[in-house]
């Protein structure tokens, strides 16, 4: 996957780069608005990584832009700025998720992962499979090796959007926005707890272990059958 | 503080409000008194005077008519008639005809001009008892009635220039009095305020000094002064609570994350000497991420409760603190499980809407219950109850029995916003009631914390919808 991170601070710009490079991914660098913009129209990346405060050009005008000339590349926006309004603006503006300095690498991982699947795969399944576990969106059901199990709203919810995510990592940050609408940080537990008990209903029972905790970074619904 | 203040103006007299009211004042008084010796004039003395040209103009026109019907002779034996014995009126005829004859009281022509219409101010002689002269003042009007008749009618205005002069002399004494009066009362009224405004410049001026528990007395008369100085105090209070909120942040920022930071700094150190031990190396920089993790997340809580501080309002919204309140307590609910504690919701199903900022109030939710499930034992419980409060307000209500919060120390977290040193050593920030707090504020709600006996429930109450939107519509009728 080709992404374009714009980031004026080399350092963090650096990190990225070589995060995502060690991934497999082709990234390029630029350090300011203009020449992000440029970079963008030119090479045509499959996602982009955009600093709100850039020189130049700053992030969101830059991606106002983009939107402008009708490219829907996905858009990361990165932001040191913690205002509680500064998100929608950043979404208002086009792009199509948001995280806050200071970062974990996992969590720009995990969201860039997420966003490039949601833009390639439009067309929503109306059944979503997992090695053995088949969750049917519109009859609301899920099965596992033919057994039906039984899911509260919220942990239907929750596979569907791991489920989506199969074989990615997803955090806990994504799952309380994803599956409850919440936008701030919860504590670790939280999640937890809610993971624990979707596991117990989809895992407990089945020699094959599905939904796995990634250590410092979330959870991820992945069979050794597939690769992720 | 005080080098950054500006230059105090020079002090001038004529600039200072005391004299500029006190000049206002007497100017006021000056028009009026002015106007009003001015209407007294005009109905006594110049009535006088009118009177005087008038008779005078009527005597002319008599004579005149004397002349038209016996000719000069006739007009002759009446002037010398009337002349005689005489002090009062004044006459002089002359005539140039035939025969040439000068007759009257008076003994030579005004050596003054007289104004076109024949008006005549001047003085004569007259022999006083003793023999000695005496200058009279007199007016008079000179007519040629006929070519070479020429006639003067006058009439003695000493009397009258001294009721004048009189009249002058108590006017210049009572406007005397007037501006004498008009600018102690002047200086009296500008005095009585100005001592006030003076008083709250030099608190205001303390202030700048760096005294900020200065203070003004309120008299409760309800003026613009009181009020003035009412808006002054109340000035007072915010800035001193914001200077000291400040230095308790720097303070608690100072401890917060010098602490952690040190921890971050030695574990990195530790990871540098454990170099040749994979495993111990790979530990350590764990617990150094795990370090920097808890430092910005108190960062943030630091910044997120200035930032809620500082007055700038997010965009509100309406909120439903019921539906807030099942779904966080959905959220929370297998997590007081895990704990061994059982969650009680009181929520009714109507919609209990209120005006405010989602986010941030399920944040602080999130906050409390996080708070409850912490200092709860296992096998207690935890209540959330929300109703609508007589008022209109929505109350929230979260309850549990555990340790709670003292008293003495109750007050305390919630009037600062500082954290319990008994609280310092636990998990977490430690800023989350704060952020409750501020949010709260942000909404112009109230915060309460009470004794649940055993443990703390914490009350909060935010202004319905209705009284949010009820001074808009009677705005804009």
């Amino acid at each position: 996957m080709h992404i374009l991170i714009v980031e004026d601070d080399t350092v963090a710009a650096e990190f990225l780069v070589k995060g995502l490079s060690e991934l497999g991914h082709v990234v390029d660098h630029a350090a300011d608005g203009l020449t992000g913009l440029d970079r963008a129209l030119g090479t045509q990346p499959d996602a982009l990584i955009v600093d709100c405060m850039l020189p130049e050009l700053d992030g969101i005008a830059m991606v106002r832009q983009l939107r402008a000339k009708k490219i829907d590349t996905p858009v990361l926006f990165l932001s040191a700025l913690r205002e509680v309004d500064h998100r929608v603006r950043g979404l208002e503006a086009g792009g199509d998720d948001y995280v806050v300095k200071p970062y974990a690498f996992a969590e720009v991982r995990a969201r860039l992962d997420a966003l490039v699947r949601r833009h390639s795969s439009e067309v929503t399944a109306s059944t979503l499979r997992l090695s053995d576990l088949e969750l049917d969106r519109l009859k609301r059901t899920v099965m596992r090796a033919g057994k039906p199990i039984d899911l509260q709203p919220r942990e239907f919810r929750m596979l569907e959007f791991l489920l989506e995510n199969a074989g990615q990592v997803v955090t806990r940050t994504m799952l309380l926005e994803k599956v409850w609408g919440y936008h701030f940080e919860p504590k670790t537990r939280v999640i937890d707890v809610h993971i624990s008990r979707l596991r117990a209903k989809i895992d407990r029972g089945f020699s094959e272990p599905l939904l796995q905790t990634i250590r410092g970074a979330g959870y991820s619904l992945r069979s050794s059958g597939t690769s992720g | 503080m005080a080098g950054t203040a500006r230059p105090v103006p020079r002090f001038s007299l004529l600039r200072t409000a005391a004299v500029q009211l006190t000049l206002l004042y007497l100017v006021l008084v000056a028009i009026t008194g002015s106007a009003l010796l001015t209407l007294v004039h005009t109905m006594s003395v110049g009535l006088l005077n009118r009177e005087t040209d008038e008779s005078i103009q009527r005597e002319l026109q008599f004579l005149s008519a004397q002349l038209r019907r016996g000719g000069p002779r006739t007009l002759r034996h009446i002037v010398e008639d009337r002349s005689y014995g005489q002090t009062t009126s004044l006459y002089l005829l002359s005539f140039a005809g035939q025969p040439a004859m000068t007759t009257g009281n008076l003994d030579s022509w005004p050596t003054v001009d007289a104004d076109p219409n024949g008006w005549v101010n001047f003085s004569y002689s007259l022999p006083e008892r003793g023999g000695r002269l005496e200058t009279r003042a007199a007016r008079a009007q000179v007519v040629l009635l006929q070519p070479d008749l020429r006639i003067l009618v006058g009439r003695d205005v000493q009397g009258l220039q001294m009721i004048e002069s009189r009249y002058t002399e108590s006017f210049l004494w009572a406007g005397g009095i007037v501006l004498v009066l008009g600018f102690a009362g002047g200086a009296l009224v500008a005095r009585h305020s100005l001592v006030r405004v003076n008083r709250i410049n030099s608190a205001a001026r303390n202030v700048l000094e760096g005294d900020l528990t200065q203070r003004l007395p309120e008299r409760g008369s309800g003026d613009e002064l009181d009020r003035l100085a009412g808006t002054f105090n109340v000035m007072m209070e915010r800035i001193e609570g914001l200077v000291k909120n400040l230095r308790e942040v720097t303070d608690n920022i100072a401890h917060d994350l010098r602490t952690p930071l040190h921890r971050l700094r030695s574990g990195l150190e530790a990871a540098l000497l454990d170099a040749n031990d994979a495993t111990k190396r790979q530990h350590a920089l764990d617990r150094a991420i795990a370090e920097a993790d808890q430092l910005i997340e108190t960062f943030n809580g630091l910044l997120e409760i200035a930032q809620l501080e500082s007055g700038v309002k997010p965009k509100f919204e309406p909120v439903d603190v019921a539906l807030l309140v099942r779904e966080l307590a959905e959220i929370y609910e297998p997590v007081a499980d895990d704990s061994g504690l059982a969650l009680f919701v009181h929520v009714e199903e109507a919609p209990c809407v209120c005006f405010g900022h989602r986010t941030l109030l399920a944040q602080s939710l999130s906050n409390l219950l996080d708070n409850a499930i912490k200092y709860s034992s296992p096998g207690g419980s935890i209540r959330i109850a929300v109703r609508i409060a007589p008022a209109g307000d929505r109350e929230l209500i979260i309850a549990d029995d555990g340790a709670g919060i003292p008293e003495t120390e109750r007050q305390r977290v919630l009037d600062r916003f500082v954290r319990l040193s008994s609280s310092r050593d636990l998990p977490g920030s430690g800023l989350g009631l704060s952020l409750v707090a501020a949010v709260v504020r942000l909404h112009d709600g109230t915060l309460s914390l009470e004794d649940n006996i055993p443990g703390l429930r914490i009350r909060i109450r935010l202004p319905g919808s209705q009284s949010q939107r009820q001074p808009e519509r009677l705005r804009s009728d």
